[in-house]
């Protein structure tokens, strides 16, 4: 008996619904595979990134804390040379002190054999002190006043001799040694605003300068002093300020550039500056110390810190 | 007694100027005539005088008994002799130059004060702070200088 029509219809839409799902459920469950295995490959990417990122946080972490490490020990060693250094030249100096004074007093017994040569020098000695005493009193007549000083720079020329011979600085005959100033500006990464210079000599030569000798150290003061306002001189910064600074006992010169325009080879031109420190300098010559200059990098000196 | 007739260490010679050794320096590098054995004559010192422009603004022992107004009158008045109306200035340390400890700190801090509040001007000079009087305060400050009165004398009697 032949089906019916419909029945036959329903059947053949059942067997091609079976084979449609068949087919669909299969792509199905072959998507969700792959995106299982995706999901598992993100998964693990994302835990290798989170243990890279882990890693460099702990790379960055020691590289700040070999920057802190290197700009300590930097600085340490900066000041340890520093202080030896100010030990030397202090050495030194107390010699070249005691020598000035020997060698003074070995001109005045120089002249004072030779016969008739002291009474010659105390009269000269006592008529221009006497002369150079009138100058200063304020009742002296104008007209008197040319006399006196011409008087005055007579005996003065015959003395020259004498007290050019006690200026001499004596050589102390010692072997070479160098004494480094240091040189740094700030800040690191961008144009020098401020330039330190670290002098090894006692912070006190400078503060209590009317009450000790003019020394060596004293002297290397003054001789950098003037290398500066040459090079400020040089650069166009003459009104750039300046301060002295104590840096662990030691002398420290802080020259401010944040308002001039500073050139692009400061670090050149200070050395040379320094160098010049040594150029007419007979005290250092007879005291065999040489000076030497050093620039440190900006990344290795803090000069915030520094203070 | 022949050391007295030596030439001057450079502190010496700072000593007389009444300067500091460092700004003694600073005004000899302007040119020429260091003295390389830093030593120093009559001669060198009257050339720094000169080139740093230094002036001695009180006598020994005067301001030693002052009050703060007397002394604020003195120096005022002396702006006005020199005419140190801006943009004429004159060396911040010529205004102390001479006086003791005591007149000294006070004209200090006057001199401060008188800055902050505009009658005084400064600004950095090739040598040094650099100081003159604000051109506005002039009758203000005549009119101190005569009567010890006005703002200015105001200013005095808080400082």
């Amino acid at each position: 008996m032949n089906q019916p029509a419909l029945a036959q219809a329903l059947e053949e839409l059942n067997r091609w619904r079976a084979t449609v799902e068949s087919s669909v459920l299969a792509g199905l469950d072959s998507v969700e595979a792959e995106e299982a295995a995706i999901q598992r490959s993100i998964a693990e990417l994302e835990r290798q990134l989170r243990a890279l990122r882990s890693m460099r946080e702990r790379q960055t972490r020691q590289r700040d804390v070999i920057g802190q490490e290197l700009k300590a020990r930097a600085w340490q060693a900066v000041l340890t040379s520093l202080t030896e250094d100010r030990a030397r030249l202090m050495e030194r100096a107390a010699l070249l002190q005691q020598a000035m004074v020997q060698a003074r007093a070995d001109v005045l017994e120089g002249v004072r054999e030779v016969p008739g040569r002291a009474a010659e020098l105390d009269g000269l000695v006592t008529e221009a002190v006497r002369l150079r005493e009138r100058l200063q009193t304020p009742g002296l007549p104008a007209y008197s006043r040319p006399g006196v000083e011409a008087r005055l720079s007579q005996v003065m020329a015959r003395l020259q001799p004498v007290l050019e011979a006690m200026e001499q600085v004596p050589d102390l005959e010692l072997e070479p040694a160098g004494v480094g100033v240091v040189l740094a500006s700030g800040p690191a990464g961008g144009p020098p605003q401020l330039l330190l210079l670290l002098l090894p000599v006692p912070y006190a030569a400078c503060t209590d300068w009317n009450s000790r000798p003019d020394d060596i150290a004293a002297r290397l003061i003054w001789r950098t002093t003037l290398a500066i306002h040459r090079m400020l001189r040089r650069i166009g910064a003459t009104t750039a300020p300046i301060r002295l600074i104590e840096v662990e006992g030691n002398l420290g010169i802080e020259i401010w550039l944040g308002d001039h325009a500073v050139p692009d080879d400061l670090q050149e031109i200070s050395l040379e500056a320094i160098q010049s420190v040594q150029e007419d300098a007979p005290e250092l010559v007879a005291a065999a110390l040489e000076v030497y200059s050093f620039w440190l990098a900006p990344e290795l000196v803090d000069l915030e810190e520094g203070r | 007694m022949i050391e007295s007739l030596e030439r001057l260490t450079l502190p010496q010679a700072a000593t007389r100027l009444g300067l500091h050794p460092t700004d003694l320096i600073r005004i000899l590098a302007a040119g020429e005539g260091f003295p390389p054995n830093l030593r120093f004559d009559p001669s060198h010192l009257e050339m720094i005088r000169r080139r740093g422009g230094l002036q001695v603004w009180w006598g020994e022992g005067e301001g030693q008994d002052s009050d703060p107004l007397d002394l604020s009158r003195r120096l005022m008045r002396r702006f006005l002799e020199h005419q140190l109306i801006e943009p004429e200035m004159t060396r911040a340390d010529n205004l102390f130059r001479g006086l003791g400890v005591r007149p000294h700190t006070l004209l200090r801090k006057i001199v401060n004060t008188l800055i902050q509040k505009g009658v005084l001007v400064s600004r950095m000079g090739e040598f040094t702070l650099m100081v003159g009087l604000r051109r506005e305060q002039m009758d203000n400050t005549r009119s101190f200088v005569e009567t010890g009165t006005g703002s200015i004398g105001e200013m005095i009697r808080k400082t």
